[in-house]
């Protein structure tokens, strides 16, 4: 599965720099929105996969939770990443005028 | 003693209380320039007091001690005697300034930088470490380069302005080396201690470094171009600048430094032929002017000169003249400059040629005028006379070369002195229809010559008082004194000489009209400084022109291969590790999602139809949010959807209303590209899977969630508690962000951006029922975050999503007024909140951030609670300040 998700973030990428190389305005927001997910997806599968291991804790050992520290710098990612598209897309919005 | 330091904050203080009343100043400014004028001399008053007493007072607080950074403050007899000068011409210069731009709209911020000005030139004499004088120095530049271009609504003061700006800069660049050289030869940076080193520390690159900062700040050849051209200031402006301040601090520092560095066998030569150049270009440029303020900026290039050439010599005798020299150019040079404002209000110019018998009109100007102008060319019994006479002994003990080369130099400067009086006491022809000049201009030109008369008369006094002192703290003999007769020297007949010969150039100066200087010889230097501006400016638009062609892609492009070329060597392909490649029940899932994934993102990434491109996004962020959700994190799928919603409905906004274009890049090569990116990142991620992680943070986190922090979920409790920091960094982000949509978008408008829909009627009432149970949601979602899936961030977004809904629906009452003004409500307080929440700690004692805990059972209400409350809150303010410009009009 560590393959699939590889190819899974290889082809956001794949998808997000196509767009991102479109040159208008537009393509520029959606290809950096496909290209965060990836980052974020990244981030997500470097501190390791695990399923059914969500780290909210319940008296289980403690090697058997999830990492949870990327879970929150995802967290932040996405929320920033979110901050950074609202201002982009106003920004689309100003040159348009 | 220690007390006596508070005087560096008085003109700022005077800055201060002037920026407050800014109204009442333009309105009273007689009654304010009174004010100023007496708080500066009352400053001046206590601190000529102290001199006697020594001085030597010192004040210090550590700063950046590690790096030899301290705020220490010391004071000697000249320094004190220095910053009585600059407080006293201080008073008489916003006195001047307050009735010379009486009402003038401005006149409030001319006060403050002279106020600023005034603090920072003192704290450049009165500063012992060399890093403080460094900013104080440069406060000085910065502070002199908007004062210069105080009529910033012409081109030629904004030009002068900037370039006195750069050449003072590049000079303060070159002093911060010097210091530090200095700093890393003698082992100190305070300059009470560098005085008593040995010479043989320090290397000759620290005293060029040195010299050649102190060169430029006091427009010595061939720097000596800028400060002509910085005539293009307001007449008080140029007075104080060239009588106490900004130009003398890079005497002041070459005096100061004088009896160490004196002892560098280059010191003397170079700052003896700069000074003697500095003199013979002033001379030559002045003789050809008619300006009265040009003539005297000639002159004020000489006596810097001069000064040069004494702090040069540093033996004890120069030192001595030294003192006296800066004291007199002080006392006569300012009065001339507010004379010159003066003749101009009073007959509507300062050409010479048209002031025959200006001095008899107006007989109190005409007199400070005539006697601070005898003052430069050196008459007795006035102040110039000591100046000129102990310069030329000096000068002769070292040299009798010297001596001559510096009396030669000097009657070109008393002939120009000769050309300033001669044509105003020539009998009266024309009148002019000029203005009365009002009582503040005349009684603040009238003080530094009663000064200086003042000074001279009780002579024996001056000295015992504050003159000898001075001069025994620079480094000239103790108890030294200045006396006007001490016999018949070599160097009383050089004066004498020079005075005569003087008389007769300034004939031929009078006799000659020319106008304008010969075209080769003047210009050469500021037509040099343009052309490296020029050329400098040039280079620069070449390189951008090779980096950049103005095209979004071709960046892109750039960009792209580079990070390319650097993930793939990061990667290492020769060392790749043996990777866990199984085949078990996760494989199925992605089986069924990668496909999905597949179609959506193509989709998404070629379609132009703004329908397809939202829904394919919106499948792309929903197929994330549940791989999220497979892997063990509950947290980040929330956020994923709610993210992805709001995105999607500003998306939708903004795509409804750009017109969209078609791309012209060729399909075949951004296809390759993305596949060669695509493959890479695979290859990324593969190794970095693969790469064992050392863990012990995300242990630690672990362990400590349940017992320190008391919540079960981890992800929420390092960004709430562990980490609470970096997210008050966030959410600081966002507000910040949440100010860049009222910038690009304009802060308070009611435009609609969206065209006119009819809501359905089933969206409508639906979206009434779903808001009653989007508030309850929203609020367990928010509580339940410490223990289970929920928290700050996603409560925010979920309701932030509720008022997308409502502004679909349009709800009469979201209007985009009063979305602004409680999105800036939420920001502020979800701020403060959390501010609060993080002092709470530091109030009660223990560390910031640290969470302080009340416990009742099994609940546990703490500080973090409180920091996820502002987060919640800035986050909903960031997206309602967004959704605000999505706002659709409702047909009515």
């Amino acid at each position: 599965m560590e393959l699939f998700i590889a190819i899974t973030i290889g082809i956001l990428v794949a998808g997000g720099v196509y767009r991102l190389l479109g040159g208008t305005k537009v393509d520029a927001i959606i290809g950096l929105i496909m290209l965060s997910q990836a980052a974020n997806l990244i981030i997500l599968a470097a501190g390791g996969l695990k399923h059914n291991a969500a780290a909210l804790l319940d008296g289980s050992p403690i090697s058997e939770y999830a990492d949870p520290l990327p879970q929150a710098l995802v967290l932040t990612a996405i929320v920033i990443g979110f901050g950074i598209l609202a201002f982009l897309i106003t920004l689309l919005i100003r040159s348009s005028k | 003693m220690a007390e006596t330091f508070l005087l560096i904050a008085l003109p700022a203080c005077v800055a201060l209380v002037a920026a407050c009343l800014s109204g009442w100043v333009r309105e009273r400014s007689s009654i304010a320039g009174a004010c100023i004028a007496a708080l500066y001399f009352t400053g001046a008053v206590f601190l000529l007091a102290q001199i006697p007493n020594g001085g030597n007072a010192f004040f210090s607080v550590p700063w950046v001690s590690e790096l030899g950074v301290d705020f220490s403050l010391r004071l000697t007899g000249f320094s004190a005697w220095f910053g009585v000068l600059i407080l006293f011409l201080g008073g008489c210069v916003n006195l001047y300034a307050c009735t010379y731009f009486k009402g003038h709209q401005r006149l409030s911020s001319l006060l403050i930088l002279l106020g600023l000005f005034a603090s920072a030139m003192l704290g450049v004499i009165w500063a012992d470490n060399l890093y403080l004088i460094f900013l104080f120095w440069e406060a000085t530049s910065l502070l002199s380069f908007l004062l210069v271009g105080f009529h910033n609504e012409k081109e030629i003061s904004r030009a002068n302005a900037a370039q006195a700006f750069l050449i003072t800069m590049a000079g303060g660049a070159a002093l911060l080396v010097g210091f530090v050289l200095l700093h890393l030869n003698l082992g100190s940076a305070s300059l009470a201690q560098i005085l008593v080193s040995d010479i043989a520390d320090v290397s000759t690159a620290a005293v060029v470094f040195i010299m050649l900062g102190a060169m430029t700040k006091s427009a010595q050849w061939p720097f000596h171009f800028w400060l002509p051209n910085a005539m293009v200031g307001p007449t008080p402006v140029s007075a104080y600048l060239h009588s106490a301040t900004m130009v003398k601090a890079g005497v002041f520092l070459l005096g100061t430094l004088a009896p160490l560095l004196s002892q560098n066998p280059i010191w003397t030569p170079v700052l003896a032929i700069a000074g003697v150049m500095t003199v013979g270009t002033a001379v030559v440029r002045g003789a050809y002017e008619t300006d009265m303020k040009a003539i005297l900026a000639s002159t004020t290039l000489a006596a810097l000169g001069f000064l040069t050439i004494l702090a040069g010599l540093g033996t004890p005798a120069a030192m001595l003249g030294f003192v006296i020299f800066l004291t007199a150019h002080a006392l006569y040079k300012a009065p001339l400059f507010l004379a010159a404002g003066n003749i101009e209000k009073r007959f509507g110019t300062r050409d010479l040629n048209q002031l025959r018998g200006a001095a008899r009109l107006s007989p109190v100007t005409g007199a400070v005028v005539v006697v601070s102008a005898l003052s430069l060319i050196g008459v007795a019994p006035l102040p110039g006379f000591l100046g000129k006479e102990y310069l030329l002994k000096a000068a002769w003990a070292y040299s009798p070369w010297l001596a001559i080369a510096v009396a030669i130099s000097a009657v070109g400067v008393l002939a120009l002195g000769f050309r300033l009086i001669i044509p105003m006491l020539c009998k009266a022809e024309e009148t002019g229809k000029g203005k009365q000049i009002p009582l503040g201009m005349t009684l603040a030109t009238l003080f530094p010559a009663i000064g200086a008369l003042g000074m001279v008369a009780a002579l024996s006094f001056s000295n015992h008082q504050f003159l000898g002192p001075a001069a025994a703290a620079l480094g000239a003999d103790e108890g030294a004194s200045y006396q006007f007769w001490y016999g018949l020297t070599p160097a009383l007949g050089l004066g004498m000489g020079a005075l005569a010969l003087s008389l007769l150039v300034s004939r031929v100066i009078l006799r000659s009209r020319r106008s304008s200087p010969p075209d080769a010889f003047a210009p050469f230097f500021d037509q040099l400084f343009d052309n490296i501006i020029y050329a400098l400016k040039s280079v620069a638009a070449t390189v951008s022109g090779l980096l950049e062609e103005g095209k979004l892609v071709s960046h892109l492009i750039v960009m792209l291969i580079v990070i390319g070329m650097l993930s793939f060597f990061s990667i290492e392909v020769h060392d790749w590790p043996v990777l866990p490649l199984s085949w078990d029940k996760h494989s199925i899932a992605f089986l069924g999602l990668v496909p999905l994934l597949v179609i959506s993102t193509v989709v998404a990434s070629r379609t132009q139809k703004t329908i397809t491109i939202l829904v394919s996004l919106g499948f792309v962020g929903f197929v994330i949010a549940l791989i999220f959700l497979w892997f063990s994190a509950p947290d980040l799928a929330l956020t994923q959807l709610m993210a992805e919603t709001l995105i999607l409905f500003l998306l939708a906004g903004a795509l409804m209303k750009v017109k969209k274009k078609e791309s012209s890049e060729p399909a075949a090569f951004r296809l390759i590209f993305s596949i060669f990116a695509g493959a890479l990142v695979t290859l990324l991620t593969l190794k970095s899977i693969a790469l064992e992680w050392n863990r012990p943070i995300s242990e630690f986190f672990l362990q400590e969630s349940k017992t320190q922090a008391f919540g079960a979920n981890v992800v929420n409790v390092i960004l709430v508690d562990f980490r609470a920091l970096d997210t008050l960094g966030e959410i600081i982000v966002l507000a910040i962000a949440a100010m860049g949509a009222d910038a690009a978008l304009g802060a308070a408008r009611k435009r609609a951006p969206l065209p006119e829909v009819m809501p359905s009627s089933l969206l409508t009432s639906g979206a009434r029922l779903l808001a009653f149970f989007l508030l309850p949601t929203i609020l367990w979602i928010f509580w339940r975050g410490h223990n289970a899936p929920g928290g700050g961030f996603i409560g925010a977004l979920l309701a932030a999503g509720g008022v997308g809904l409502g502004l679909l629906s349009s709800w009469r009452r979201l209007t985009p007024p009063l979305m602004r003004r409680y999105a800036h409500r939420l920001i502020i307080s979800g701020l403060g909140i959390a501010l609060v929440s993080a002092l709470l700690a530091v109030f009660v004692g223990v560390d910031f951030f640290q969470g302080l805990w009340f416990h009742y059972g099994d609940l546990h209400l703490g500080t973090p609670l409180l920091f996820d409350l502002g987060v919640f809150l800035t986050v909903l303010g960031f997206c309602m300040n967004y959704l605000r410009h999505f706002h659709i009009r409702q047909i009515s």
